[in-house]
């Protein structure tokens, strides 16, 4: 016999904490690597100053804001995408997508092929944008995992690597 | 290769097939400002514990859904006065069909009693009297899927409906969905979907649309079947829980084949090995896709005297450009007929019988058989009894090996 229910969904509590984590921690990584690496600074001079871009996932975020001041600082500027003016979002659509992209099941490149994310602004600023977090992945996470996160593997020399690892993770733990 | 002077076509669908397919159901339904979904579940999809997984995709979304689970087998009119009260009452906006065969003309049907002005489904029947577009409608197949979800048919009762409005928005096939245990089940779907596809290939002409349409679908079968069925009951291995494994993609395949074949059958009417498939399905007690399999190169073989199809082009996309390339062109057409037989002669075995390979081993009598073609004519006086009769007639001869 057939039978009519309404479902009301459930929300995906730890899948949502591991990307607010994920996102809160990477926000402050750029805002460091754009201090301590060249390349990575070079990507936000191109970006207009005043500029803000934001990684969110619908319906219900989370979400990361990185911008520039109009002194060209780089800033992390929390998880409240209403609080300031957006001028780049990206979008995941939903938190299952968010989640096979920041646990390093697919880089990005494949994420947008696969439509999971959207884009609404410009694009010269959001490749920007996406080589800057490949940058940061490169310092942030193992050669192993990291080779899955991104397009291609960079050939950066050791030192550069652990030290800009080292300079990130401290001064991202501790905010300065 | 001689092009056609005329072509026409329609695809409205978009496809998305693959890991997460599901989850992409509420973001495709926030594109068409829908939020809260009727989900009809058919009986069959209900038994194997498909719901699951397409809560689990509403999970974190804003959607409350509504669910309707265990769709009839044999669905009335008064089906689709409750469905369509539910769905008014309960203040729906969307429909979503999981599963195959009924549930997707249940919800089509339902779709115009909710989406149009007058409530008399009497005024809706018959070829293109839906005007305009209906409401959103979203379908998830199961690999059993027959064809349905994707055209623009519907029948229901005395009713039947025909229109472009009919044929699904968004179409989701998901892995969890298309883990079918039955070797059978799968031939059918698989083997119905080859029957219309090769009809559509073979004819005398190129179409621009059809063509690769059908190749696609003829080549994925080809490519697929045989492995799926070799090792759907093999044991999964740990790295097949991290990355989909060849069986569960060419499930996936398969299931997109017999998406494609359904919107064939749409765009070009059905050859005569699917609808004699159909008229002998109840006599002969075998789903009707397995007998079209079975009367297909027959049918080839008498429609290339009577109509001038061209089984040889159905060569390239059964067997490949090397097999294709050194067959002779004077051979190419029996060649492809023989890879036929050779893939139903290879489910008889896969299946240790429970497929047959010839119509004369599930007791085709004449009888059947002239019954089956009168029926078939009374409802379609366009058709052609001397072919449909001359292929019944080689299948009594035992020529279907």
């Amino acid at each position: 016999m057939a039978e009519y229910q309404t479902f009301r969904p459930k929300r995906k509590i730890f899948k949502w904490l591991y990307l607010y984590v994920f996102m809160w921690f990477t926000g402050r990584a750029i805002k460091i690597a754009a201090k301590v690496d060249a390349e990575v600074k070079k990507e936000f001079d191109q970006i207009p100053n005043g500029f803000n871009v934001a990684l969110e996932v619908l319906p219900y975020g989370p979400a990361m804001v990185v911008g520039k001041n109009e002194e060209g600082q780089v800033l992390y500027l929390g998880g409240n995408v209403q609080a300031q003016p957006i001028h780049l979002r990206m979008v995941l659509h939903n938190i299952e997508n968010a989640m096979k992209l920041f646990t390093f099941q697919e880089s990005t490149a494949i994420s947008f092929m696969r439509n999971r994310l959207y884009l609404d602004g410009e694009i010269p600023h959001a490749a920007a944008f996406v080589r800057v977090f490949d940058a940061v992945e490169v310092y942030l996470l193992p050669k192993i995992i990291a080779k899955l996160a991104i397009k291609r593997y960079p050939a950066w020399s050791p030192i550069r690597k652990f030290t800009g690892r080292i300079q990130i993770y401290l001064r991202a733990v501790l905010g300065f | 290769m001689r092009q056609t002077d005329y072509s026409d076509f329609i695809c409205p669908i978009k496809f998305c097939s693959g890991a997460l397919a599901l989850e992409t159901l509420p973001a495709e339904l926030r594109v068409y400002n829908a939020r809260k979904p009727l989900i009809l579940f058919s009986n069959q999809a209900v038994a194997k514990g498909l719901i699951d997984p397409v809560q689990h995709a509403f999970n974190d979304s804003e959607m409350v859904c509504g669910i309707y689970d265990g769709v009839p087998e044999q669905p009335t009119l008064s089906t689709i006065q409750e469905i369509s009260g539910l769905y008014r009452k309960n203040g729906h906006d969307a429909l979503i069909a999981v599963g195959s065969g009924t549930v997707s003309t249940v919800s089509k049907v339902v779709n115009i009693a909710v989406s149009c002005d007058s409530p008399d489904l009497k005024k809706r029947q018959g070829d293109d009297q839906i005007h305009g577009p209906l409401r959103p409608f979203f379908a998830v197949p199961e690999a059993s899927e027959t064809g349905l979800a994707t055209n623009g048919f519907a029948r229901i009762d005395s009713l039947s409906f025909s229109s472009r409005h009919l044929i699904p928005d968004y179409l989701a096939i998901d892995p969890r969905m298309v883990q079918e245990t039955s070797a059978e089940v799968i031939a059918d779907s698989a083997m119905r979907a080859f029957s219309v596809a090769s009809f559509a290939y073979a004819l005398p002409e190129s179409d621009y649309f059809v063509d690769p349409h059908a190749y696609l679908a003829i080549q994925t079968i080809s490519e697929n079947l045989v492995p799926v069925l070799t090792h759907m009951n093999d044991k999964k291995q740990l790295k097949d829980y991290l990355v989909m494994n060849d069986t569960e993609k060419g499930r996936l395949a398969l299931t997109m084949a017999a998406c494609l074949g359904g919107f064939l059958s749409f765009a070009r009417p059905v050859g005569i090995a699917n609808r004699l498939g159909e008229a002998l399905s109840g006599a002969l007690s075998h789903p009707s896709g397995i007998l079209a399999g079975l009367l297909l190169p027959l049918a080839l073989k008498v429609e290339k005297t009577l109509k001038g199809r061209r089984p040889e082009k159905l060569l390239l996309a059964i067997a490949g450009s090397d097999i294709y390339a050194r067959t002779p062109a004077s051979e190419r057409g029996e060649r492809a007929l023989s890879l036929i037989r050779d893939l139903t002669e290879s489910l008889f075995h896969l299946t240790h019988g429970a497929i047959p390979r010839t119509l004369s081993s599930l007791g085709l009598s004449k009888e059947m058989g002239v019954d089956a073609v009168s029926r078939m004519t009374a409802d379609d006086p366009e058709l052609d009894p001397k072919a449909a009769l001359e292929i019944l007639d080689l299948a009594l001869l035992k020529e279907d090996r």
